[in-house]
């Protein structure tokens, strides 16, 4: 009686399950892996913006600070976004005819504001208060990466829980600076040069839940 | 006394529940809860498909959020901080000073304004509910004649154009004001139609006070109390607690006379007289149950036992009184002899539903006893006065000309009579001779439906506008949001008629004031500011009472009879939670339990045990009330206290006009006539087919002889000052010791000042984003509270002893919520505070079942998808600060720790301290009393240290170990120990 398998099938079976063994923990394994993916988590990408808005060139060509514009840091929960007004207190004297800030000029004169598209994201459940941190000495680019070399705004720290409690439970002042350098673009961010500062300690309150979970 | 009847008002009353009996189809709520019935296979079904697309969940797109800022960001806005503006709301024509806070142009919350005369810091509870009241999706929306609707041009045309008879046809009906523009903005009108006239309605309005005071005194003069200075008080009926115009200034000054810090401390002493049991009757010292008809004869016996009252008048009031039967007799010989041994610092007062004698007398009594100019002093009137003021005519005539047919254009502003005037002045039949009526008001409402044109008008938080505190004080009214639906203004109503065709309420405000004899430009930045102006308060006048005409008043009383067959006294109040019927589509307030019987989404006939068992009638049957020719329906309620022989009623249900959820309950208006508007002898009481389910949100008012909240007389007090001291200290424990570092939160609650007018259940709401559940849940006892106000009695039903207990959570330091939660979703911060974390609860109710005070409570559903009342305009209040939470989660009290953390992150950033006093929750600067106290132990001299610290402080439910943060403080009641027949049980706590 011949043979009911061509020789070949025992590899096929071996292939076979070597195969189900990867893809049963595969199933699980890959989902995790793309979750964590920057793809996914939308970081690095750069995020388009209905006017071009260039911070490099605002920051490094013009020299404004983040506070012209972003007023609310250091004494609001917000650091805000400009008023379509601060746009047009110097683009109605430079660049006033210029198309690309057509968008601008049509919300000044519409009342209609300009949509922003968001690039960073906290969850509505939780309360994050930019002025505490600021004027604690955080530096801008400690969250938000160094903008002054973003032609176009891209996120580049994940805000998720993990990160946030790196600072908040283990050594703030490895990543504070002085309150006072804290919103000044031209400051080196600490990092590694560990300055001591002395304010910050890690206070078990700033680890409890309602500190941003109310 | 049917001792059963203890049995049924005390303890839990039956497991009512919607399919418990039948539900009336008219129900609001009726079907929103109903749901399919589901069998085995369709669950199965179900469960595998929500499994399945519960994955989707995962897969939603991500689109990048929006970002809208300013165009032009107005100044003094910076996102994400709060405002605070300072306004005034007006209740029948009585300011009272505000601080609203606005989060970017939205009003959100609403807070006392220290410097008015009105508060001393603290709020009623309409005050508090004022915000959901401007939210409301049901509020009149647009100009219309007929049917047809215009725009505001076309009605300002309309009123402008000029009319052929200086007048003569032409009349306004307004809410009583004394508000300085808008009598000038009358004048205005009568300059231009020297013919007009106008006259104030109030359905509450009573005149007694006026005419007791023009017999006595020779002009209407306005009373005011001192109860700072007052050891001994009588009250005739006058819920002054609650129900006065400057009753959170009242209340706070009681609660100072009232307040201990240690045994030795005196304290007042409250008499009451009254028929329903108020919340001035709860926290009597000595309450008479007497009807309402009644309490002029126990006022008279009390007059004739007062030697310090002219012989003249103690003749016809001994003639009067006579004796009063039972212990009666001895009460009133004892509230007499303890009125009289503190000559100078008692004080009297009778309350609007007292006839004029009775309040003459009082003023007599006052005199006798050296108060006047002490607890008791007396104004010019702050409201105009018919027939003293140009123009102003009686509402009587008023009504009287348009049934004559001598009105041809009659201009409503912010009133309602066709629902609360007496029913025998048949307004709505006069209003239909008038050829051009207009309805001014906020809803399309009862009066606006027989109108034919309506227009709506502002609420106060949209408006512009000035007014009088009831001491004369001129308060500012200004606008935190524009108008939601193109509302306008009283003022602006008025000034098109007076003859400018585009008024500006600001214009007109800032002209007035402004203007000749006004203010400087600084003088009127300031007044807006400030909230009022300084130094308009009315001077006093000194008086000396006539007791020739007091006696003349008595001789002329005649005593209401006996009811005749079913012997049954109709009394009528106004509902401590909707008022007159102006708050009723407040979703807020018609959940709020009213004080003493807990009762929401309902009005009841409320009666005593013995008159329910002698009507044959127990809870929720349902009787037919017939008097002065009208009838109506009702639920029956027993409720502790009331005088035997009546049935109570609040007015203010039962609306029809357009604001549909205000149709709960019964409309009680139809049986009051001008002779009666109190109380009327019923024509007939009887039940008839049917039972109508009430929502209580207590359902067991005893103590079961447990130490929930204590009390003690005075005497027992300082015979054992220690005597909570089983109730309180360390206690073993097995759990792990917590790490306490920084300020340590606590709070304190004085239950001996607490009067349980609920105005903090109110607060929370506004403040933290409670969502209403509606009857059908409340029937459930799904409310959402985080505070509630437990109220207990003890005693005979009849003679109750009350106390009342606010109850939140207490944020145990062994609290048993946290380890029993699977998820650590609630969990103890080294400041003290039992956190409860929404966005990682996953809804096993786990800590709810082992919380010992019950004060957690649970989103069984989406309630802003469950419920329209949570949609559309009411989301624009919500607290930013606070998280809104979803279906299956647990919430509860969190001591406000968005305001622990405002002030946290605000001493971060100036590198300092919590300062004491800086952290105020929500409840404590609402509570009128004052009885709420919060701050950090690590104070130590601060008032929350100091009352724990008391020898009569005491944790509630100590023995469970729970080691709770709230601490309570004994209530001390203060009776005569002369007066025999006192039967406050002693001590059963």
């Amino acid at each position: 009686m011949p043979a009911l398998f061509p020789v070949w099938s025992d590899t096929a079976l071996r292939i076979t399950l070597g195969l189900l063994g990867l893809a049963i923990p595969g199933v699980f394994v890959v989902p995790m892996v793309y979750v964590r993916t920057p793809y996914n988590l939308n970081r690095n990408f750069e995020v388009m913006q209905p006017v071009q808005f260039d911070h490099r060139h605002h920051v490094k060509d013009d020299g404004i600070q983040c506070l012209y514009c972003h007023d609310g840091a250091d004494r609001a929960a917000y650091a805000g976004v400009p008023s379509t007004q601060v746009c047009m207190g110097c683009h109605s004297q430079v660049w006033n005819q210029s198309p690309m800030l057509e968008p601008v000029r049509r919300s000044y004169f519409s009342g209609q504001p300009i949509p922003w598209n968001r690039v960073h994201l906290v969850p509505d459940f939780v309360f994050f208060n930019h002025a505490v941190h600021v004027k604690n000495g955080l530096a801008c680019a400690q969250c938000h990466g160094d903008v002054t070399a973003m032609p176009i705004d891209r996120k580049e720290r994940l805000f998720t829980m993990g990160w946030c409690l790196d600072c908040h439970s283990r050594q703030p002042d490895r990543y504070a600076t002085t309150p006072a350098l804290a919103t000044v673009v031209s400051q080196k961010l600490p990092g590694d040069a560990k300055t001591p500062i002395g304010h910050l300690q890690p206070i078990p309150h700033l680890l409890t839940c309602t500190t941003c979970h109310r | 006394m049917d001792p059963r009847a203890k049995d049924e008002l005390y303890q839990i009353r039956k497991p009512a529940g919607p399919g418990a009996a039948e539900q009336p189809s008219a129900e609001f709520f009726a079907s929103e809860l109903e749901r399919p019935a589901i069998d085995r296979r369709l669950f199965m079904q179900l469960t595998g498909a929500s499994l399945t697309l519960a994955g989707l969940s995962g897969c939603a797109l991500d689109r990048p959020r929006k970002i809208l800022p300013y165009t032009k960001q107005p100044a003094h806005v910076l996102p994400s901080e709060a405002t605070f503006y300072a306004t005034s709301m007006v209740i029948d024509g009585y300011a009272s000073g505000l601080l609203v806070e606005s989060h970017e142009g939205r009003p959100t919350k609403i807070e006392a304004n220290l410097a008015h005369p009105a508060t001393l810091g603290g709020t009623s509870m309409f005050q508090q509910a004022a915000v959901r009241q401007l939210y409301d999706d049901m509020r009149g929306r647009r100009p219309r004649h007929a049917a047809t609707p215009v725009s505001w041009d076309d009605v300002f045309q309309r009123l402008w154009r000029q009319r052929r008879d200086d007048g003569a046809g032409l009349r306004i009906l307004l809410e009583p004001t004394a508000s300085p523009l808008l009598l000038d903005l009358l004048a205005r009108v009568r300059a231009r139609f020297p013919e007009a006239q106008f006259a104030f309605f109030a359905p509450l309005d009573s005149r007694h006070q006026q005419e007791a005071s023009q017999a006595v005194f020779g002009r209407p003069l306005l009373p005011h109390y001192d109860f700072s200075q007052a050891k001994v008080i009588l009250s005739l009926d006058c819920d002054f607690l609650c129900g006065l115009p400057f009753s959170v200034r009242y209340a706070r000054q009681w609660a100072d006379r009232r307040r201990q810090d240690s045994p030795a401390d005196d304290i007042s002493r409250l008499y009451m007289v009254e028929s329903l049991l108020s919340v001035t009757g709860s926290v009597a010292d000595h309450r008479l149950r007497r009807r309402l008809s009644q309490i002029p004869q126990a006022a008279f016996a009390i007059a004739a036992e007062t030697v310090a009252v002219p012989s003249v008048v103690r003749g016809a009031a001994g003639r009067l009184g006579g004796p009063l039967g039972g212990s009666a007799d001895e009460w009133v010989k004892q509230a007499a002899r303890d009125l009289a041994n503190r000559p100078g610092a008692s004080l009297v007062l009778a309350g609007d539903r007292q006839p004029p004698a009775v309040h003459a007398l009082a003023y007599l009594m006052n005199a006798g006893l050296g108060n006047l100019g002490r607890t008791l002093f007396f104004t010019e009137p702050v409201l105009p006065v018919a027939g003293a003021h140009p123009g102003l005519i009686p509402f009587e005539r008023l009504v009287a000309e348009m049934r004559g047919g001598q009105v041809d254009t009659l201009l409503m502003l912010d009133t309602n009579p066709c629902y609360g005037a007496p029913a025998d002045l048949d307004f709505g039949g006069a209003l239909a001779r008038v050829r051009e009526t207009w309805a001014f008001s906020y809803y399309e409402d009862e009066t606006a439906n027989r109108c034919t044109s309506f227009a709506p008008t502002a609420h106060f938080l949209e408006s512009w506008g000035d007014a009088r505190a009831y001491d004369g004080t001129v308060s500012m009214i200004q606008p935190l949001i524009q108008p939601l639906v193109g509302a306008k203004t009283s003022s602006e109503i008025l000034a098109a008629l007076a003859g400018e065709p585009t008024p500006d309420a600001h214009r007109l405000l800032h002209a007035y004031w402004t203007g000749p004899g006004g203010l400087t430009e600084d003088g009127w930045s300031r007044a807006v500011q400030d909230g009022l102006v300084v130094g308009t308060a009315a001077p006093r006048v000194t008086v000396d009472p006539d007791a020739n005409a007091v006696a003349r008043l008595l001789r002329a009383f005649r005593p209401a009879a006996r009811p005749a067959q079913p012997g049954i006294e109709l009394e009528f109040y106004p509902s401590p939670t909707v008022y007159d019927g102006r708050f009723a589509n407040n979703a807020w307030l018609l959940e709020q339990p009213e004080p003493i019987t807990k009762l929401t989404w309902d009005n009841a006939a409320l009666m005593s045990a013995a008159t329910a068992s002698r009507l044959g009638v127990a809870n929720e049957d349902v009787i037919e009330l017939r008097a002065s020719g009208a009838v109506t329906h009702a639920p029956v309620l027993i409720a502790p206290g009331v005088a035997d022989d009546v049935v109570a009623v609040w007015l203010g249900y039962g609306r029809s006009g357009a604001e549909k959820l205000a149709a709960v309950g019964f409309n009680a208006y139809p049986l009051r006539t001008r002779a009666a508007p109190h109380h009327v002898p019923a024509d007939a009481v009887r039940r008839v087919p049917g039972n109508h389910l009430l929502a209580q949100t207590q359902i067991q008012f005893s103590m079961e002889d447990r130490p929930i909240a204590l009390k003690r007389t005075l005497e027992g007090y300082r015979e054992h000052p220690d005597f909570t001291r089983e109730y309180k200290g360390p206690v073993d424990s097995i759990l792990p010791e917590v790490d306490f570092r920084g300020p340590q939160w606590a709070m304190s609650i004085d239950l001996g000042i607490c009067s349980g007018c609920s105005a903090c259940m109110v607060a929370c709401q506004s403040e933290n984003n409670l969502l209403v559940v509606g009857k059908d849940n409340v029937l459930r006892h799904r409310q959402m509270h985080w505070l509630r106000v437990d109220t207990y009695y003890s005693g005979i039903p009849d003679e109750p002893g009350l106390i009342h207990q606010p109850m939140l959570c207490q944020h145990c330091e062994k609290a048993p919520c946290e380890y029993v939660c699977p998820v650590n979703a609630t969990v103890h911060s080294p400041d003290g505070l039992n956190e409860m974390i929404y966005n990682r609860c996953v809804g096993t109710r786990f800590c709810s079942n082992n919380c010992p005070y019950k004060v957690r409570r649970f989103n069984w559903f989406d309630f802003t998808e469950l419920l329209a009342t949570n949609r559309g305009l009411v989301q624009l209040h919500y607290n930013p600060e606070v998280t809104v939470r979803e279906r299956g989660v647990m919430e509860k009290c969190t001591y406000c720790v968005q305001r622990i953390r405002a002030a946290d992150i605000r001493s971060r950033i100036e590198k300092r301290d919590i300062q004491p006093g800086e952290v105020v929750t929500a409840c404590q600067a609402a509570c009128p009393t004052g009885a709420i106290q919060f701050g950090s132990l690590t104070d130590r001299d601060t008032p929350m240290v100091r009352w724990r610290q008391q020898d009569r402080s005491f944790a509630v439910l100590h023995d469970q170990g729970t080691q709770p943060r709230t601490m309570y403080l004994a209530r001390i009641e203060n009776p005569n120990p002369d007066l025999v027949g006192y039967r406050a049980d002693e001590g059963s706590g």
